[in-house]
């Protein structure tokens, strides 16, 4: 996508935002300019940010200011931060069941196997060191409170 | 001779064994950070922050402030040594320092910079002592309007000096201002855009969304990246070199030190801006401006010295005034207010220890910095040759542990995942993030000092205009806008012509 139609996108976008955030600032009530209210910052906040999109997409038009884009690869260089933040997600959504020690496990050997792209071997023994040297660190060593998960009776005996 | 008692005060605090401990341990991890291309000084901060929660204030704020001016030495060794900038205000330094390595004098080029950052950071903190305290004084006449204003300044000029278009520095800023909203109404108490979630009753902590939009948006964007960085081999000697050629570097190192104070209190201003324009002064006031480019030491003695005296002073408007000028001092904001201690006026008077105790264990750190820098290059030099890829899911880590950790909420990783993402698509529109970071670290006094002289003037706007400070920074503000919209303006009409 060139520069300019990028700008232009994102103006709009940013235009759209401030209104919809500036409708939704009245509903917390404006008050009066000699007692504000709780929406009344949120709305000039709101309306100046829809100018700022306007100016962007007005900008990007006139083609001020304009600069030369890097050119399209071809190559999907997107997949692999999207992969790494559904990733993340998981993570996140199985941190408290499975334990600590289980998901990080998983996520950095996942890291090394398919994003830096090490043998399994090396990226199962990776993990296994980074993982338990992070939880000996976090956990053992500044006393944070890390759930265990499946693996509360192994820890807790050891 | 007051301020004198106050420094040997901060000095004692600073030479405390733990206050020194977290001061070594600050400066070392900073010295490593500058080293490392990919990890800045704000995102290690950031990342450090939660762990420093078990420590007294003054050794956290001692130890998250090492970690800053450290990385403005490490990131010089890898500028010189492999032309690789470790921080974005060493990028200057590559220019005459990796031409002098070249020639054989990476040693030289490697002992000015050391030492000239640690006279420049002397010096500065010199000028932070006698200047914050006045300052702080004089801030306590500041009323609501004054502050505001003050705050417009700020961020106007933050956005004016940022990297690309002003126009994407300002939405990047009334994004910031709109997300420290976010959260209970200081008044009312009324939820204002929580979307119905009440983790985020208490607002959008700093710490996802620092870690998300430099620590997590970081490592989705190198992963993009296949770059191989090439480690130039090098001989490294002579760091002590001859009087005559120290001699020869003094004036540029005085310069350097006095452009860098000055543009580090400057918002938006710091170690990058301080490092460019001292180069700038040193190729305009040579008699050889041919040679800057070709190994020349002023240019590398300039910058170095500028940028660790940038360092040291944007501490001050931080601790006097309670603004912080750049996006590692917003952090510093965060850390101090975490510990429940609020930057400005009042922190001198309040927080002695923390005050003192911090400006002085930077002179400590200096020293230290000195001493640790120049026999540490070879191991540094090592580990450039990590490839970022093992150090990608260390990052992870850090940034997942330290953001659960803070309030044990699965939320902060969902938060600091969203965060990454926009910060991610942030870099792909070309927006700088850091007046966001700035913009929502003041977006709770701004709020509160806009309608607290609004109610004071029942309503009346004049109220900014008829006070001299608050209408001189609005004054100035308004023309930094006009002087932005006006210049592509009338360059696009010349070149229509």
């Amino acid at each position: 996508m060139r520069g300019q139609n990028r700008d232009f996108l994102a103006g709009l976008a940013i235009l759209l935002l401030g209104l919809f955030l500036a409708r939704s600032s009245t509903k917390l009530g404006l008050g009066a300019a000699s007692n504000p209210g709780a929406g009344f910052f949120a709305f000039w906040i709101a309306i100046s940010l829809s100018i700022m999109g306007f100016f962007l997409s007005v900008k990007s038009t006139l083609g001020i200011g304009a600069r030369s884009d890097t050119p399209y690869s071809g190559q999907r260089v997107w997949l692999k931060p999207v992969l790494l933040t559904v990733l993340l997600g998981l993570y996140g959504a199985f941190f408290k069941i499975l334990g600590f020690p289980v998901v990080t496990f998983l996520l950095i050997f996942i890291v090394f196997r398919w994003f830096v792209e090490e043998g399994t071997k090396r990226a199962v023994l990776l993990s296994v060191s980074i993982t338990s040297l992070s939880y000996l660190l976090f956990s053992v060593v500044l006393g944070l409170s890390l759930p265990e998960g499946i693996l509360s009776s192994i820890l807790r005996g050891l | 001779m007051e301020i004198l008692e106050h420094m040997a005060f901060g000095l004692k605090v600073a030479l405390e064994p733990t206050n020194l401990l977290y001061c070594f341990i600050g400066v070392f991890v900073g010295n490593l950070i500058g080293v490392l291309p990919g990890i800045g000084p704000t995102g290690t901060m950031a990342l450090l922050l939660p762990l420093t929660f078990h420590l007294s204030p003054v050794g956290a704020i001692i130890m998250l402030a090492g970690i800053y001016y450290g990385c403005q030495y490490g990131g010089s060794i890898t500028s010189i040594l492999v032309r690789i900038p470790g921080e974005a205000s060493t990028v200057i330094t590559c220019l005459d320092g990796y031409q002098l390595a070249r020639k054989g004098k990476a040693g030289l080029a490697l002992g000015v910079s050391a030492i000239g950052s640690f006279i420049a950071g002397t010096l500065s903190i010199f000028g932070l002592a006698f200047f914050s305290y006045p300052l702080a004084r004089a801030a306590l006449r500041f009323g609501p309007p004054e502050y505001f204003s003050l705050m417009c300044l700020g961020l106007v000029v933050l956005t004016f000096l940022a990297r690309g278009s002003m126009l994407k520095s300002l939405i990047m800023a009334l994004c910031g201002l709109f997300l420290g909203l976010i959260g209970l109404d200081p008044y009312s108490a009324k939820p204002r855009f929580t979307l119905g979630f009440p983790e985020l009753m208490d607002g959008v902590g700093i710490i996802p969304l620092v870690m998300g939009l430099f620590g997590i948006a970081e490592v989705l964007s190198n992963l993009e990246s296949r770059e191989k960085a090439q480690i130039y081999e090098t001989q490294i000697y002579g760091i002590l070199s001859s009087l005559k050629e120290w001699l020869k570097a003094k004036w540029s190192i005085l310069r350097g030190t006095a452009i860098g104070f000055f543009t580090g209190i400057i918002p938006g201003g710091g170690a990058v801006l301080a490092s460019f324009l001292s180069y700038a002064l040193e190729k305009k006031l040579s008699r050889e401006p041919q040679k800057f480019g070709e190994g020349v030491l002023e240019g590398v003695a300039a910058p170095e010295s500028a940028n660790n005296a940038a360092a040291q002073s944007s501490l001050i408007p931080l601790l006097s005034l309670g603004i912080p000028p750049n996006v590692v001092m917003a952090v510093l904001f965060g850390a101090l207010l975490i510990h429940g201690i609020q930057p400005g006026p009042f922190l001198v008077k309040d927080h002695p220890r923390v005050f003192w105790g911090l400006v002085m264990s930077m002179y400590v750190g200096n020293a230290i910095l000195l001493l640790l820098n120049l026999p540490l290059i070879g191991i540094w030099v090592r580990l450039l040759k990590v490839p970022y890829r093992y150090l990608l899911s260390m990052i992870l880590l850090f940034c997942l542990v330290g953001v659960y950790s803070v309030n044990n909420s699965v939320f902060d990783i969902y938060l600091m995942v969203i965060f990454g993402i926009f910060g991610y698509v942030l870099k792909k529109l070309d927006f700088e993030p850091a007046p966001l970071v700035m913009a929502y670290v003041l977006s709770p006094i701004f709020e509160t000092s806009f309608r607290q002289s609004l109610t004071l003037s029942g309503g009346d706007l004049s109220i900014f205009f008829s006070r001299p400070i608050s209408f001189t920074c609005l004054t100035v503000a308004f023309l930094l806008i006009l002087l932005q919209i006006a210049s592509p303006l009338l360059k696009a009409i010349k070149d229509r012509k």
